[in-house]
């Protein structure tokens, strides 16, 4: 294999290292990574802690989103009954489906994410912690908030999806749609913080030698999964934001009468909505691809394929979101498109369900808890499989849309694809974090009554709604032929929340979290999860040269934990990890890594109080919280990009890494470009949005504001660019000067970022552009509002690096803070260059 | 990011294709009408250079990988090339069918 890095791969050899290792070694890294104390839990940012917080906020939303699924079961489950009326049946399965979708699944998985993947890529921790405990907060604290809108009466009615204009002002004049965009928008940002630390991690924190082929099913799961929501998260901030500018400030995006179109909304929600379908089935199965080869004991058959398959998925998921849209009456062409689409998707899922059978083929099956789920998962999912290509098929789906065989649809392919893999994740991967396994009896029970209930449920769903019953009734008239299947839904509801009782009793009984002592390897299973492991992770990092370690690497649980490996002990006397490349995994650097503390909570918490002061319109306290919110994140970088007392060091064996790295190489590099990545997402789909409003009415559109106008916007950005990029490189020439000389420049790029903003709104008000007249101006206006947001994070950003000059903070041996500001900068320039050609130049005069 | 390009290959040339597509009928249908022939026949050269393009790769995957290049990115290369040309095919039949 040739070197990514010029790494010497022969320096593995050296592994795993002879003799005992010195004395204090284990008790420097138990030291260094010790467990909270008193309230410090709260503050705890270590995976161990964070994960477990994680998915145990997310099985609260379960139980709570299930909770109402059985309150509307019980009004459903006769005719004519009066237990909840009409408005609470709306705000319930409005709710229902917002906390199952976005409260329960994606967060879910992502959690399980957080809690897994340092362990088994063999890192200390994800890359950025601190951005993990602010994702959780911000989302614990967000979903709270969410669900308790119910109480008082202010939960959102229109459906998870939304639609305008049902959900307009007109239409819903209270705040109850607000919470739902402004709610669901502050959550999708917890989501984005989530993948960007997942992508980075998986991509930059895997152990030496774990290269692409040698990577756990569930990690490139985790990737691709990661990657999707990047793309498709930024559709949703986007529909939010317009739609809750319309709602607020009266810019017609979605009104029709004034050059809208309320088919808008539909693409960007469904941009987002059907990748969000495969963005929560991508890691199910990946952990279904995980599981399965361990219970059947053998590896997965199709290793590549699997990969192949996953990839394809992801790709596929972002073309076939107008499927939800075959009765809008798009053109018949357009529609068998997205027709062929959507068949062609069974083709990667029918790859990993073919290679899941083949292993259990394969292999010697064994039926415990994890098994039952995972088999049961395939069964529940192929089922649903199976109707989403019958409503692939438009004809079919014209007499099915919106009535109940689409409900049962989507439970199948939820429950199926997401629900069940996700209990065999918890009963196969829990000993991991718990002193005691949870209980096989109980566990065969709660699987049993699961999967009975939930087909019993579901499956005469199919027929009601082929009976005609429409979805979203809160009751139905008798005599219809709707009473029997109705019923006996219901009792199917009723045993599987009567599983889920069971298993919530089995957790109290049995799950001991943060203990000294974990249940161990009571599955065999074959990932470096299943390693001894503390707080610190392993004890040593070992090098990999399969992709079923603890079986085909022979006494590696013995010589990892004997400390025989990379960084068997604290190489700087601080919390850190390796970095290692992306295809190969050589080792990098040193990434020194941050340790507790409070500034990340009261962050999510002073955010989550803007967002939510801003639903109640309290636009005063909401700006406080805001401010409040950037000082704690001020504070929560402060502590970063410090300097360092060695340069380089020592990571086992002799072999010496840098113990700093800034530029494209470095993760803070990485971190940064994701997320811009995501704010290139928000601009293209809002220039999809101006386009496409513009194809519906072309002849209502004006003319912009005077060619001439354009240079005097374009100059501002362009110099802001070349300030920015100068400030880096004077900072790098480590002359006397050079901070003062890099901080000025990058606060005259931030002020020249506000400078084109400024102009550009000059322009348009010039020519007495009215945002609330017509669907231009409010497009023309949204872009506007975007680049202010980015102008005004750039000047925040501007203040933060002249404090940390002030305070001595900056040197040319550690431009890392200047090079992000930099590049947040560049890319906000080139953001607002990129707006002011589209909006001057298309449609044109 | 080139080792990632090339093993997303087949993959990227698809999203190509049906974003192109959609692009092409939502672009005739403003100026005349989505499934108007002149436009599907353009909608099908696109279609067949993207099929081409799948074949090219799929045929670049097997030799580097039968000139012992390395084994993973060329196995996953030639297999999205191949999911990805069996769906630009499938994917080209509503421009040729029932019309
Ligand atoms: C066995 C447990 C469950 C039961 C009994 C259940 C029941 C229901 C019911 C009664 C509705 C309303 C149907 C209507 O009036 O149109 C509904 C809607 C929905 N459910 Fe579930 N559900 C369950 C689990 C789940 C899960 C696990 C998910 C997602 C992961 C989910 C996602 C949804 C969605 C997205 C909707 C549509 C909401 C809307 O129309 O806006 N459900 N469910």
């Amino acid at each position: 294999m040739t070197s990514e890095t010029g790494f010497d791969a022969d320096r593995y050899k050296r592994f795993p290292t002879r003799g005992p290792r010195p004395d204090g070694e284990l008790e420097e890294l138990e030291r260094i990574w010790c467990k909270p104390k008193g309230w410090q839990w709260i503050s705890a940012i270590n995976n161990n802690y964070v994960g477990v917080y994680y998915v145990g906020a997310a099985m609260l939303f379960f139980v709570l989103a299930g909770l109402l699924a059985v309150l509307m079961r019980t009004q459903l489950a006769l005719p004519m009954q009066g237990i909840l009326a009409q408005e609470t049946y709306n705000q319930f399965f409005t709710v229902h489906g917002t906390m199952m979708m976005f409260l329960f699944a994606v967060p879910a998985v992502e959690a399980l994410g957080v809690l897994l993947l340092p362990q088994m890529l063999g890192a200390r921790d994800l890359p950025f912690p601190r951005l993990s405990a602010y994702a959780f907060w911000a989302y614990l604290i967000g979903g709270l908030a969410f669900f308790c809108s119910l109480f008082f009466g202010l939960a959102p009615n229109g459906g998870w999806f939304m639609y305008p204009p049902l959900t307009s002002m007109t239409y819903s004049p209270g705040i109850n749609a607000d919470f739902w965009l402004v709610g669901i928008g502050f959550i999708e940002i917890s989501a984005i913080a989530g993948a960007i630390e997942i992508i980075v991690g998986v991509l930059r924190n895997r152990a030496p030698g774990m290269s692409l082929d040698k990577m756990p099913m569930f990690a490139w799961a985790m990737l691709i999964f990661a990657v999707m929501i990047i793309i498709a998260f930024p559709s949703v901030i986007l529909a939010t934001t317009l739609m809750e500018l319309e709602r607020a400030l009266d810019w017609p995006f979605f009104d029709p009468v004034r050059g809208g179109d309320p088919m808008l909304w539909q693409h960007l929600f469904w941009f987002f909505g059907h990748p969000e379908v495969y963005i929560i089935f991508l890691p199910a199965a990946g952990a279904t691809s995980t599981i399965i080869p361990a219970i059947a004991r053998t590896p997965l058959v199709g290793y590549r394929l699997v990969v192949m398959a996953m990839m394809a998925t992801g790709f596929i998921s972002f073309g076939v979101w107008a499927h939800h849209m075959f009765a809008t009456g798009m053109p018949t062409i357009s529609t068998s498109y997205f027709s062929a689409a959507s068949m062609a998707v069974s083709v990667p899922a029918g790859v990993q369900v073919f290679a899941w059978i083949a292993t259990l083929a394969a292999g010697k099956m064994r039926f415990n808890t994890p098994g039952l789920f995972a088999v049961g998962g395939l069964v529940t999912f192929v089922m649903g499989g199976l109707t989403g290509v019958m409503v692939a098929m438009v004809p079919f789906d014209w007499q099915a849309h919106d009535s109940y065989f689409i409900v049962a649809h989507l439970h199948y392919v939820l429950i199926g694809g997401m629900v069940f893999p996700f209990f065999a994740a918890i009963y196969y991967w829990l000993p991991m974090t718990s002193s005691r396994p949870l209980s096989e009896r109980m566990g065969k029970w709660v699987f049993w009554l699961m999967f009975t209930g939930v087909h019993i449920t579901f499956l005469p769903m199919h027929l009601t709604g082929l009976m005609g019953m429409p979805r979203r009734v809160y009751t139905y008239l008798p005599d219809r032929g709707w009473e029997l299947p109705n019923l006996i839904s219901t009792a199917g509801a009723v045993l599987t929340a009567i599983a889920v009782l069971l298993w919530i009793i089995d957790m109290a009984r049995n799950f001991r979290p943060f203990g000294n002592r974990e249940a161990g390897n009571v599955f065999d299973g074959p990932g470096l999860e299943w390693l001894p492991t503390g707080l610190y992770s392993v004890r040593s990092v070992p090098v990999i040269t399969s992709l079923y370690p603890l079986w085909e690497q022979k006494g590696l649980s013995r010589d990892v934990e004997a400390g025989r490996y990379f960084l068997p002990n604290s190489a700087t006397g601080r919390r850190e990890t390796i970095v290692t490349s992306t295809l190969n995994a050589e080792p990098q650097y040193l990434q020194r890594m941050p340790v507790p503390s409070p500034w990340p909570i009261w962050a999510a918490v002073f955010t989550a109080a803007a967002f939510l002061l801003l639903t109640i319109q309290a636009y005063w306290p909401s700006l406080i919280a805001g401010v409040l919110g950037i000082y704690c994140v001020f504070n929560w970088c402060w502590t970063l990009d410090r300097p360092v007392d060695q340069l380089t060091a020592d990571i086992g064996a002799g072999i010496r890494v840098p113990t700093y790295r800034a530029g494209p190489s470095s993760h803070g590099w990485w971190a940064m470009v994701l997320t811009l990545v995501v704010g290139g997402m928000v601009l293209s789909l809002a220039a999809f949005s101006y386009v496409f409003l513009w194809s519906r009415n072309p002849g209502e559109w004006t003319p912009p504001p005077p060619l001439a106008s354009l240079p005097w916007i374009l100059a501002p950005y362009a110099a802001a660019a070349l300030l920015s990029w100068g400030a880096c490189r004077i900072l790098r020439l480590a002359r006397p000067r050079s901070g003062l000389i890099a901080t000025v420049l990058l606060v005259g790029a931030s002020g020249l970022v506000g400078l084109g903003w400024v102009l550009e709104w000059e322009a348009w008000r010039g020519i007495g552009t009215d945002p609330t007249a017509h669907a231009q101006g409010a497009m023309v206006y949204a872009f506007l509002a975007w680049q202010g947001f980015f102008a005004f994070i750039a000047t925040v950003m501007g203040l933060y690096a002249s404090l940390r000059w002030v305070a001595g903070l900056i040197a040319p041996d550690r431009p890392t803070t200047y090079d992000l500001i930099a590049l947040f900068v560049v890319y906000t320039a080139g953001q607002g260059a990129f707006a002011a050609l589209l909006v001057h130049l298309f449609p044109g005069g | 990011m080139v080792n990632w390009l090339w093993m997303t290959g087949g993959l990227v040339v698809w999203a190509t294709h049906f974003s192109g597509l959609y692009a092409l009928s939502s672009l005739a249908d403003v100026v005349t009408r989505a499934d108007d022939f002149g436009w599907r026949i353009a909608g099908l050269a696109f279609s067949i250079a993207c099929a081409i393009a799948c074949a090219a790769l799929l045929v670049l995957a097997m030799r580097r990988r039968r000139a012992g290049g390395p084994s993973f990115s060329s196995d996953i290369a030639a297999l999205t090339a191949g999911m990805g040309g069996i769906a630009v095919v499938w994917q080209t039949l509503p421009t040729l069918v029932g019309h």
